[in-house]
């Protein structure tokens, strides 16, 4: 390595020192604000601004406390919900626009891109009014009083689903489903035994996008939750307003650490699988 | 075995918009029968392999598959199999997995599936690949689950769609003579695509030659190369000089032509056309000399144009009262006798009865 002393050679950008400069500069302004957070999760003090030392106290606080422990069963349900939703109809509308043409197919790709774009408190507005002129807002006992909240959940989320599968199905050979048929498999078997398994890696990753969207939602959320149906991410906003304490950050790091985990576990399944290379 | 045709196809056209892939094909396809469709790409021969198979609707015309009509029959309740061109062998399975697919989806009882997969496997000898997963195998092992997976189903018609052509050459021609044992061992009807005249003319025991959506000739592989009956197919299957031809008078066993670039030429009066446009010669019958040869040849003088050299045989192209003609040596020696160079003088010559009549 140490005979590598030339100038850099044009796609070596990380031995420049001002690509690395800005590089570490990015990451810097991207993630300390988290790290901190994290850090200060574990820290012996009622306020958030000096170090005080190490303590675990924080989380069992979280945990005990009741309010925010309702919040996280309502973000998982909501998002256990939801995603199981978005995923059939991302899965049925990406295989609906791959297989069919039919007159306006592009008027429906369009709308399906719309939720994606459409920003997030104009959804949230107009959900709000859309489920209050039809009195879906109050009035009802858990856990069905969380079905605003799904439903706007599964209204931006499914389409992120049918991008993903779409994606993983300009890869499928057609023939694999002419053989099938050929074989003697109804539409349903084929779609059963070989277009599935072929798109499951989209579908898990589409699924656990949808998830991760769900569980850190707070905009559309916030206008379609009621008193009895505050999620994580409105709890701890509602509980910052009363002053940030270690408590409030000890939840977002299990936030965090949910979301991170769910988002590898994503990237792994996108990754190719062994045994399906096409030549 | 009954006397009708495994399959009948009567004034079959598939019309994609204005356009005739398939153009009014009526054929019948003989129980048994090793079934090459050749042609050029574009000539419809896999639009009429598809047809056969389920996977596009005729425009026009039908298909009976042992006298059953198949209009409206979709691909997965009809008594054909197929191997793709890409194999479509399906990734996520085993090759058993694969194998067992067709019977598993048709309800077949899962000792009869066990004992029919090993009995496929062994057929195209991959016993011991069970396990194995697409990934692991070789362009002709995937080739060879391909066949299991169609044969297990024992269908009334396999279809092969190019089946060699994304092999290299050598394993091309192991397949070809594999492809003929399997259908001589199973006794189901072949029916081949191919581009390739060397794969149609080695496999099967009926050609039928297509071109821009019709079917041209259909005969055995010798008569196809011996007895061509159009200019397309002379020159499609093999090399073939090719002569305008004109009749000019007939009888007594004799057929006099006026030639171009030959003059008057007599030939035996066996099956004659009724219209002569052209007469063809292939170029292995013709022989290239440096003397006039003996009595009896049709000869043309010329000069040697240029020698390609395959090992085997050489291809001496002569340029003869302005046109370039081809003839083929064989090597049948390590020395060349007698040796050509370019430019040299020489007679190309053939038998008269070796002239092929066209009539189109």
């Amino acid at each position: 390595m140490a005979e590598r002393r030339g100038a850099p050679g044009p796609l070596e950008y990380t031995r420049r020192f001002w690509v690395r400069a800005w590089l570490a500069a990015t990451f810097l302004f991207l993630y300390a604000p988290i790290v901190i957070l994290v850090v200060f999760s574990f820290n012996d003090s009622r306020r958030n601004i000096v170090w005080r030392g190490f303590t675990t106290k924080y989380y069992a606080k979280a945990m005990a406390n009741d309010s925010l422990i309702e919040a996280f069963t309502n973000s998982l349900v909501v998002a256990f919900l939801s995603t199981l939703v978005s995923t059939v109809l991302g899965t049925l509308l990406a295989l609906a626009l791959w297989r069919f043409r039919f007159p306006g197919k592009p008027v429906v790709e369009g709308a399906n891109a719309l939720p994606i774009v459409i920003p997030e408190i104009c959804m949230g507005v107009s959900l709000l009014v859309f489920f209050s002129s039809i009195g879906l807002m109050s009035g009802i006992p858990w856990p069905a009083s969380l079905t605003p909240i799904v439903i706007g959940h599964i209204a931006f989320s499914f389409p992120f689903v049918a991008v993903v599968v779409r994606a993983r199905l300009e890869g499928f050979d057609r023939s694999l489903e002419e053989a099938s048929k050929d074989l003697g498999a109804s539409e349903w078997q084929t779609l059963r035994y070989v277009m599935i398994p072929f798109l499951k890696p989209g579908i898990v990753a589409g699924a656990l996008l949808a998830m991760t969207l769900s569980l850190d939602d707070f905009v559309i959320t916030f206008f379609t939750s009621g008193p009895e149906t505050i999620t994580f991410p409105i709890k701890i906003y509602s509980m910052v307003r009363f002053g940030a304490t270690p408590e409030v950050n000890a939840a977002s790091t299990v936030l965090i650490a949910i979301t991170l985990l769910l988002t590898v576990i994503a990237m792994r399944m996108q990754a190719p699988v062994r045994g399906e290379g096409k030549e | 075995m009954s006397g009708i045709p495994i399959v009948r196809i009567e004034g079959l056209t598939k019309r994609f918009g204005e356009f005739a892939a398939v153009d009014a094909v009526s054929l019948e396809i003989p129980r048994n029968a090793f079934f090459a469709l050749l042609g050029p790409s574009g000539c419809g021969k896999t639009t009429l392999l598809r047809m056969l198979a389920g996977f596009e609707q005729p425009s026009e015309g039908r298909i009976l598959i042992d006298g059953e009509e198949m209009a409206g029959v979709p691909p997965n309740r009809r008594p054909v199999n197929m191997v793709f061109q890409s194999y479509a062998v399906f990734p996520h399975m085993t090759v058993a997995e694969n194998v067992a697919y067709g019977l598993k989806v048709t309800g077949v009882p899962r000792p009869e599936i066990e004992r029919r997969v090993g009995e496929a496997l062994r057929m195209v000898r991959l016993s011991g690949f069970e396990r194995r997963r697409p990934d692991q195998l070789s362009g002709g092992q995937k080739q060879r689950v391909a066949l299991a997976r169609a044969l297990v189903k024992r269908p009334k018609l396999l279809l092969l769609d190019e089946p060699l052509s994304a092999l290299d050459r050598k394993l091309r021609e192991e397949m070809q003579l594999e492809l003929v044992r399997l259908q001589h061992e199973v006794g189901i009807t072949f029916v081949i695509v191919t581009h390739d005249q060397g794969e149609a003319l080695s496999m099967a025991t009926h050609v039928a030659v297509m071109n821009q959506g019709r079917v041209l000739q259909i005969s055995d592989p010798r008569t196809l190369y011996e007895q061509p009956r159009s200019r397309f197919v002379a020159d499609f299957i093999g090399q073939v000089n090719v002569f305008e031809a004109r009749r000019v008078a007939a009888g007594d066993g004799e057929l006099r032509l006026a030639v171009d670039g030959i003059g008057e030429l007599a030939l035996p009066d066996e099956r004659p056309p009724e219209k002569v446009v052209a007469v063809a010669v292939r170029p292995e019958k013709m022989r290239v000399s440096a003397v006039p040869p003996e009595e009896g040849r049709v000869t043309i003088a010329g000069r040697v144009g240029q020698i390609a050299y395959f090992g085997d045989h050489s291809r001496v192209f002569v340029e003869a009262r302005g046109r370039r003609l081809v003839c083929i040596r064989h090597n049948r020696s390590r020395r060349e006798e007698p040796s050509f160079r370019e430019g040299d003088p020489c007679y190309l010559s053939f038998r008269p009865e070796d002239a092929i009549l066209l009539s189109s």
